[in-house]
């Protein structure tokens, strides 16, 4: 059975992917991280699933990459069940996403995700009667906890093999009846079966201008084109409104519709970093405090790395002479394990003491929310370089390791970012390793080193420096 | 007279009256919950024109200053 899971960005689909198929990925904070998809075979109730974690889409318009390929993937595989995963905290929000999938007409369950945080933003959600209005079921989950996936993805296998689709929600009176002349015209000229969607999906893409499907109708049928300009005007000349506009309005009113029936907004509990917004996002102060926060940050980072980093080292140099005397300092078999031990006492001695404070503590300022408000107060200053204010997430990354900031230039959404995030971060950070601050590239020279070292026979050589001299 | 957003002052609330731009902004504002007829809070505005932090739906947005200036809206009381 195929299972896809999709949902609008920062949904905790990753998470979900995560619990069932057992390892941990990287998560970030900003939207369009997964751009590939990842899938997965797992083995649950004794049958083999091939779950798919589909990128973050807000919508099924042909918008970004992104969203292109997750539709794509969509159409073209025989996806069994869809689970869509929602962000509780923003039902209103995601439930356009999920209305679209309802056109789609795919078995479904929905996972109501982080009901929690929902609940601390004061959002009580009746469950039972948004499955009632969407016809199809709901699973509220804490995916970070764990909390409720195993029964998710029970009900998905149920649904996936009774293949349940949900309801049609209709739009208001007029908007429909255009939806449904353009479908009947749609139907007698056969071409949502080239395209292998619904009638009404297809109609409501023509009527919201959809460039993919636009473009490729365009070249085959000039008849229905015309069809499709004249219910696009019909409908842009009634709401005084573009007619993408239209739908997508018609969807907004639906799902604040929906929110409104099935969610008690109380008042939510203030975080605190909420309250301390107006400082540390302050026009002046907030960059003193940006300052303060990432010094005592690698401060931090520094003071336990050397820590563990002496020590440690301390240990891999009394095994050399131990190892020298069994074997002579003269034979090559020494020289290269010496070679050996050196190397990995760069790695294990002297970088792992930075890189895992360094992590943790950025998991920290994460978990706070503070790295998005970096990125807000620093996209002005980027904008000058030509870069989004959230690139600055793989620059704080870059003075760890290397490895994890080009990996996390992935949530930068053009490849021209991404080049320009990598090329500049390789500058800096190459630039930064001799000021003690960048030990991004220090593991690959420190083995480099280590080994040219040892081949010289000049073992004295302290390896820390000659690990910052290049 | 029309004004448009990245010209709200902070803690100000605003009605939204049209998005002035091509498919791809609409339908990406849209996405974001910013639809003619929202009622949008303006939070924080950073400075050397950064980008402005909007409260829409209950929801946290920070929008661009270039894509700010394309949302028309209108104050409320």
């Amino acid at each position: 059975m195929k299972i896809a899971l999709m949902g609008q960005p920062n949904s905790g689909k990753s998470t979900i992917f995560n619990h069932v198929a057992g390892y941990k990925a990287v998560t970030s904070n900003f939207p369009g991280k997964t751009v590939e998809y990842t899938s997965s075979k797992i083995n649950l109730f004794g049958e083999i699933f091939e779950i798919v974690d589909l990128p973050g889409t807000y919508s099924l318009t042909s918008f970004d990459l992104a969203e292109l390929e997750a539709r794509k993937y969509l159409l073209r595989n025989s996806v069994d069940i869809v689970i869509n995963v929602i962000d509780a905290s923003l039902l209103s929000r995601s439930l356009e996403l999920t209305l679209q999938l309802l056109e789609l007409k795919l078995p479904m369950v929905i996972c109501l995700n982080m009901i929690d945080e929902a609940e601390r933003k004061g959002i009580k959600i009746d469950v039972e009667k948004l499955s009632k209005i969407l016809g199809v079921p709901v699973m509220p989950t804490i995916a970070l906890k764990g909390n409720g996936v195993k029964e998710l993805f029970s009900m998905a296998y149920k649904m996936g093999e009774k293949k349940k689709i949900g309801k049609t929600l209709n739009f208001s009176k007029d908007v429909e009846e255009v939806i449904a002349q353009l479908s009947t015209q749609i139907k007698e000229k056969q071409v949502n079966r080239e395209f292998n969607v619904p009638k009404r999906f297809l109609a409501l893409k023509y009527l919201e201008n959809d460039s993919y499907f636009m473009e490729n109708f365009e070249k085959r049928d000039k008849d229905i084109f015309k069809d499709i300009i004249h219910f696009q005007n019909k409908l842009s000349e009634t709401h005084n409104r573009p007619s993408d506009v239209v739908i997508s309005s018609e969807r907004h009113s639906l799902s604040m519709n929906i929110f409104e029936e099935v969610a008690l907004v109380t008042k939510p509990q203030i975080k605190l970093i909420d309250r301390l917004d107006n400082t540390l996002m302050h026009p002046y102060f907030g960059y003193i405090f940006l300052v303060g926060i990432l010094y005592l940050f690698f401060n931090v980072v520094f003071t336990v790395g050397r820590l563990i980093e002496e020590p440690l080292l301390e240990y891999f140099y009394k095994i050399i002479p131990l190892i020298e005397i069994r074997m002579g300092s003269e034979t090559l078999s020494f020289s290269i394990i010496s070679g050996i031990i050196q190397g990995l006492a760069g790695g294990i001695a002297i970088v792992l003491p930075y890189l895992f404070p360094f992590l943790f503590g950025l998991a920290i300022l994460e978990d706070l929310g503070y790295l998005p408000r970096i990125a807000f107060l620093l996209d002005a200053f980027l904008h000058k370089i030509g870069l989004h204010g959230k690139s600055i997430i793989p620059f704080i990354l870059g003075y760890g390791c290397t490895v994890p900031a080009i990996m996390a230039t992935r949530i930068l959404e053009s490849g021209r970012d991404r080049f320009i995030a990598s090329g500049l971060w390789l500058y800096c950070s190459g630039y930064n390793g001799n000021s003690n601050l960048g030990i991004g590239k220090r593991p690959f020279y420190c083995l480099c080193a280590g080994y040219y070292d040892s081949l010289c026979c000049a073992n004295d050589y302290n390896i820390c420096i000659s690990g910052f001299l290049h | 007279m029309t004004i448009t957003l990245d010209s709200i002052g902070e803690n100000q609330k605003v009605k939204v009256i049209s998005v002035s731009g091509g498919w791809g902004i609409r339908q990406r504002l849209g996405c974001l919950g910013i639809h003619p007829g929202d009622i949008i809070t303006v939070k924080k505005s950073a400075i050397m024109r950064g980008p402005i932090l909007i409260s829409v739906h209950g929801n946290q947005v920070a929008l661009g200053r270039g894509v700010a200036r394309r949302v028309v809206v209108e104050v409320e009381e």
